[in-house]
């Protein structure tokens, strides 16, 4: 058989690589646990994520799984109404800002995706052009010298 | 951009992860730290060792047995192991006849409570394709030979039943306490990719 099909693809025990597979795992137990969906959906969710989108050339099983898991999740978090997509897609895009806005080696917290100096997307024409006014002026007065 | 001190932003699948466990925490729809106790429990306090204390209780207890063969979400219960996944169990006995082993063919279906999480290649499209296909090459390639004579049950987890394989007790281990007995037991003979192999004499009591 080709190896490509081999069925031991990568030996190896632990279930989550990196911790944000570990969250999303979590997540999908907490919610199931809390009511907002039954397993099968969840089941049926996964398992139509996984047909649709199989492994890429570019990546090995585990990441393909964990690839489709979380794609699963954000879709059943949509289908059961607990956010909608443009607010998970808007959000995702104020953490990228908050840690661009966040000095290095700086805890980084949401609150500085909004920070006046960031540089996303929309402010690149802003950002680029060097100021050449100062920010703020404090007006001189003339008066009697001391 | 690049005289601005920043950090750089992580993949975008942890962004992802993060903008949705945010905005489920702000809607109170979640606790941060409960998410934190899933974790921490399946990585570390659940896993096939939890199955290998059934299947050694079943090996020195008759009565046990036919009690996991019969009701095994119960029997397993009887040991402290239930929960997410483990609801509705069914265990399926090796014999000199049979031969068990078990997949979810349409994604990662298992049984957390007694086995933990699934391996990779449990989850991976090859598996979950070939192994009902050729289950005895497959079963090859895990180093596992059935021999002509014995049949193979390949058997279909999903969202409402989970299956466990109850392995071959190994020759040689009369007297085994049930915790030595437990030691021999691996997470891939109660998947049914392995069988326990016979202890090299000596090896225990």
């Amino acid at each position: 058989m080709p190896p490509s099909e081999d069925v031991l693809p990568i030996d190896e025990d632990r279930p989550f690589r990196e911790p944000w597979q570990a969250k999303a795992f979590a997540l999908v137990v907490l919610l199931h646990r809390q009511g907002h969906f039954a397993w099968p959906e969840w089941v049926q969710t996964l398992a139509t994520e996984v047909k649709a989108s199989p492994q890429r050339p570019d990546e090995d099983a585990d990441q393909a799984y964990h690839r489709q898991f979380l794609a699963a999740l954000e879709r059943v978090v949509i289908v059961r109404g607990l956010m909608a997509r443009d607010a998970m897609t808007e959000r995702t895009e104020a953490w990228r800002r908050a840690y661009l806005n966040t000095p290095h080696g700086q805890p980084v917290d949401l609150a500085a995706a909004d920070d006046h100096h960031a540089h996303g997307a929309d402010e690149h024409e802003h950002a680029l052009t060097p100021r050449r006014m100062p920010v703020a002026v404090s007006a001189a007065h003339s008066g009697p010298a001391g | 951009m690049a005289e601005h001190a920043h950090t750089a932003p992580p993949s975008d699948p942890e962004l992802r992860i993060k903008a949705l466990e945010s905005l489920l925490a702000e809607k109170k729809l979640i606790d941060p730290a409960a998410v934190d106790a899933i974790i921490e429990t399946y990585e570390t306090k659940i896993g096939p060792r939890n199955g290998a204390r059934v299947v050694a209780r079943a090996w020195t207890d008759p009565e046990y047995k036919a009690r996991l063969l019969a009701d095994a979400t119960k029997a397993i219960a009887e040991l402290g192991f239930s929960g997410a996944q483990g609801e509705d169990m069914v265990v399926v006995e090796n014999t000199e006849e049979v031969h068990n082993v078990v997949v979810c063919t349409l994604c990662s279906c298992y049984p957390w409570p007694t086995l933990g999480l699934p391996p990779v290649w449990y989850k991976a499209a090859p598996y979950r394709a070939r192994v009902v296909s050729d289950p005895r090459g497959v079963l090859l390639e895990f180093g596992t030979v059935v021999s002509d004579d014995v049949e193979v049950r390949v058997w279909d987890s999903n969202a409402e039943l989970r299956y466990l394989v109850l392995p071959r007790r190994p020759e040689g281990t009369d007297g085994w306490s049930e915790e030595q007995l437990a030691a021999l037991v691996s997470r891939d003979s109660m998947i049914g990719t392995a069988t326990i192999p016979t202890p090299a004499p000596g090896a225990a009591p």
